[in-house]
This record gives C-alpha cells, sequence and structure tokens, in this order.
C-alpha cells in the first residue's frame, strides 16, 4: 500500500495504518533526528513526538508533497527546538570510544573508522542549519525543492547553505584529498 | 581487658587486609600474526576464540606471563617481551571492582574492571611479523 | 578552489541534479573553458563520495511505535508524564526477554548440578585462570588518552565479549 493511501486510512481512524507508516518512516526519521542532535534518547524523544503530532495534523496533510518530507518537516522542526532548549553537553572525546565491530586487520579499519570519525565530527561542527540542509540532501537524498520544504525557507537559502556547508567540509576534510586522489 | 584486645585486632585485621589497597594482576602477553596457525596454549584458549570472532589473525601465542601487585603508591612497572614498558597502578579497589591506571606506548588509560572477571586488552603495537596483545586481569 | 570564478552555486546544483537542461548546457560548456572550475567541480564530487562512504546508518535501538501509541493515546504528554511512560513502555519491553533469559539461566543451573552430582569433583583443574565472555564481569574504559602521533580506539570483540584498546601510530594508517 502506497504512503498517501495510510494516510487516508489513518485519518479515518485506521490507528494500524499509521503504525505502518511510524514502521516505515523510523528508521529514517531516528537517523536525521540522532544525527542533529548527537543522542540517541534524545533522537528517540524527538522521533516519536514528530509521529504523534503528525498524526494530529494529519487533517492538513494535503498530499502536496510526499508524507516522507512532511514528516521531516515536523522533525526537523522539533529538532531545532530542542536543540535551542538543550543544555550545551561537555564535548568529551566520545569518538575514541565507539565501539566497532572490526572484521580482519584493525589497522585497515581503523583508517575507515578514522574517516568516518572525522566525517561525523566535520558535519557535528556545522552550525546547525548548515548541518540540517547537508544531511537532508546527502543522506536523504531530498530535492531543493522538498529541502525547502523541510526548512520553511526558499530554494535559494538551501542553495545558499549548502553551498557553504560544502566549503566548510571541503576545509575540514582537506587531508583525506590526497588520500582520495593520490596524484594529488 | 587484654583479651578484649587481642579479640578486637584478631577481628579487625580481616577487616584491615581487605581494605589494604594492594591487588594481584595478571599480565598475558601474546603476539598475534597471520601465520599459519600453530597449537593453542590453553592457557589462552577461550581468550583466542574470543579474539578470533572479529580479528582475522591466524596465529596467537603466550609470549610472557607476568604477575604482580599494584597499589596506590607503587606503580607496578614491566617491559613487554623486550619492548615497549608497561605500566598500571592502582587507583582504587573494593571487593568486586578495580581501578586501574594503565600506561604504555602510545596509550594512557584508566579502566574498571571486576576482580576475578574479563581482562582489559591492549593491542596493536607491533612485533616480529605481528602484533603484541597484552591481557591485563585482576583477582 | 575556485575562489574566482562565481560559479559556486551552480556547481553544488550540478552536483545535485538540479539544474534544468539549459543551464547544465551552459554549465558545460563553461566547464570546457575554465580549468578552476574543474577542479572544484572535482572537489565537489569526492566531497560527495566522501560523505556517501562516511555517514553511516544509525540504527533504531528500539521500535518507536510503542512511543508514538502512548503519546496519541495521551493526547499530547507534558514532560513528567512521558518519561513515566516511557520507564512503563521499557519494563514491558524489557520483560519478555527478561523471563526468557531467567528461563535458560535457571535450565544451566540445573544441568550443571546435575552434571557436577555425576562427575567426580576430582576434575580437570582449570586450564585457564582468565574469565572471558558474558557474565565475567564489565570492563569499562573509564577515560582513554593517545600519546601525540597515535591513535587509540576501543573496540569490541561481540556483544558482550572482550573489550581491547587498540593503538596505532599515523603511519600503520
Amino acid at each position: 500500500m502506497e504512503d498517501h493511501q495510510l494516510v487516508e486510512r489513518s485519518r479515518a481512524g485506521d490507528v494500524a495504518a499509521f503504525e505502518e507508516l511510524v514502521k516505515r518512516h523510523q528508521a529514517r526519521a531516528y537517523a536525521i533526528a540522532f544525527r542533529l542532535l548527537g543522542r540517541r534518547e534524545d533522537a528517540q524523544e524527538v522521533a516519536q513526538e514528530a509521529f504523534s503530532r503528525a498524526y494530529f495534523r494529519l487533517a492538513e496533510f494535503r498530499g502536496q508533497a510526499q508524507f516522507r518530507t512532511w514528516l521531516y518537516r515536523i522533525l526537523v522542526n522539533l529538532a531545532t527546538d530542542f536543540l535551542r532548549r538543550r543544555k550545551p553537553e561537555v564535548s568529551e572525546k566520545k569518538a575514541l570510544f565507539q565501539i566497532v565491530d572490526t572484521r580482519g586487520n584493525p589497522s585497515e579499519h581503523l583508517y575507515r573508522q578514522e574517516l568516518r570519525q572525522s566525517i561525523e565530527e566535520a558535519i557535528n561542527a556545522l552550525p546547525a542549519d548548515l548541518r540540517t540542509v547537508i544531511l537532508l540532501r546527502e543522506m536523504e537524498g531530498l530535492s531543493y525543492a522538498d529541502i525547502a520544504l523541510v526548512i520553511r525557507r526558499p530554494v535559494g537559502t538551501v542553495m545558499s547553505r549548502l553551498f557553504h556547508a560544502r566549503r566548510r567540509l571541503q576545509q575540514s576534510l582537506s587531508a583525506y584529498w590526497k588520500e582520495a586522489n593520490p596524484d594529488g | 581487658m587484654r583479651h578484649l584486645l587481642t579479640v578486637c585486632v584478631v577481628l579487625l585485621l580481616p577487616a584491615a587486609l581487605a581494605f589494604a589497597q594492594s591487588v594481584p594482576i595478571e599480565v598475558l602477553v601474546l603476539v598475534a600474526s597471520r601465520e599459519p596457525a600453530t597449537g593453542l596454549d590453553p592457557a589462552i584458549h577461550s581468550l583466542v576464540r574470543e579474539l578470533q570472532r572479529d580479528f582475522a589473525y591466524t596465529n596467537y601465542r603466550l609470549v610472557e606471563t607476568h604477575r604482580g601487585q599494584v597499589s596506590p603508591e607503587r606503580p607496578w612497572r614491566t617491559a613487554i617481551a623486550g619492548g615497549p614498558d608497561l605500566s598500571v597502578v592502582l587507583i582504587k579497589a573494593d571487593q568486586r571492582r578495580v581501578e586501574l591506571k594503565i600506561t604504555t606506548t602510545g596509550v594512557d588509560t584508566r579502566v574498571g574492571l571486576s576482580r576475578g572477571g574479563s581482562p582489559i586488552l591492549l593491542g596493536g603495537p607491533p612485533h616480529q611479523g605481528g602484533v603484541l596483545i597484552i591481557a591485563i586481569s585482576a583477582r | 578552489m575556485a575562489k574566482d570564478c562565481r560559479q559556486g552555486q551552480s556547481l553544488n546544483a550540478y552536483v545535485d541534479g538540479e539544474l534544468k537542461t539549459t543551464q547544465a548546457y551552459r554549465l558545460e560548456e563553461h566547464l570546457r573553458a575554465c580549468g578552476e572550475c574543474r577542479l572544484e567541480l572535482e572537489s565537489l564530487q569526492k566531497l560527495q563520495g566522501l560523505l556517501r562512504q562516511g555517514l553511516q546508518e544509525h540504527r533504531v535501538p528500539a521500535p518507536l511505535w510503542p512511543g508514538v501509541r502512548a503519546r496519541i493515546e495521551q493526547g499530547h504528554p507534558p514532560g513528567l508524564l512521558t518519561s513515566w511512560i516511557r520507564q512503563i513502555w521499557e519494563a514491558g519491553w524489557e520483560r519478555p526477554r527478561r523471563s526468557f533469559a531467567h528461563a535458560v539461566l535457571a535450565a544451566l543451573f540445573l544441568l550443571s548440578i546435575v552434571y557436577l552430582l555425576w562427575e567426580s569433583p576430582a576434575g580437570r583443574p582449570p586450564a585457564e585462570t582468565l574469565s572471558v565472555g558474558p557474565g565475567a564481569g564489565e570492563v569499562v574504559v573509564e577515560a582513554l588518552e593517545p600519546e601525540p602521533g597515535f591513535r587509540a580506539m576501543v573496540l569490541t570483540t561481540s556483544e558482550q565479549g572482550l573489550k581491547v584498546i587498540w593503538v596505532v601510530t599515523r603511519e600503520d594508517l
């Protein structure tokens, strides 16, 4: 069944239909929430809250965009609020404690893990508005128009933020440039 | 009165000893490599089985065993496999758990261990075509 | 990186497939002539590759539906109730697993008693003094400071396996 059919059913009071929607989108919703908030419990709470709000606002959803995009809009809004209210956490060297499953030579995997870590750190170092657009673009593959819907800004703002986000990431990850391209 | 005193001392002595901050530790030094497997020392049998779940080394040899006592005042030090130094300091201990500060080439760490429980492993320093894996446990 | 050529945003849009056909053609024409922009394009594509490689999936730790349903049934639950509900929800989630674990442990306990009764007490001496595996006591890495020039990571061999602090020098990477 398509999302929009599930939405119709949910609107009509079919809770099982909404449960199916949650099941379909929970992984991605959680992923975005986690990347924006950095903490598991916070991501779970915000994702659940986003779904429940979506439920209560189903009447507003007219199918002008995909359900997913509309959900993300609620989610990103909640996450942004949450971030503003949350006390800044003391930044520990959490990256060092990342528990990793390795197969094979740890040194090889450590390189990959280090790369992944550097990327995560670089993304986390971005200001929230830039981080949101780069995640929605690279992780979710949303179009500029959809990103604009989600962050409630014009497409021009999306393009500008993406431009600046990528500039900063290019700088923070420049160490990996040489390795990605040995001939310089 | 004297009897009472003796009794008190006798009763309190074990307690005092229990609180005496000195903990026995055991350090196993393994070399892991990609050489073909040879016979496995029974002393590291289940340790190696666990390592084999995720590390692709094919050969594990127990090269050294060290035993010592650690206390807050006296760090326990030894050289490992003719190479790096290893130092262990006791930070705190109770009947069930200890906290150790472990320092060796490249790293300084503080770990909590269960007495008589799982060891903490430090690995990575290259050694004779393989890598060293050091298992530290507390009694 | 291209600083003078002001095609920055167009290049981004091009990499994202967001340029209309005519705009794309015009940009491609420009790229033929402009080495700086070609470099920048390459750089953006490389970045995209790195990001795709690097952005790991973070799986949902537990299904979200029970929490969502609780919120729906509550209307809009205020903060305190949320945590209360969450506690109950988590307890309900835990219990099925815990009782199964208890059953397994009880079975093992009974089996080991039977085994001990049947076997002679003068059994094999333990070949190994190390405890390994679940229930052998939790190892907690409280702090970890690599020395300059080294990188240290905490690995675990399996869900409840051994904790390994792996140290590499930057040359090994």
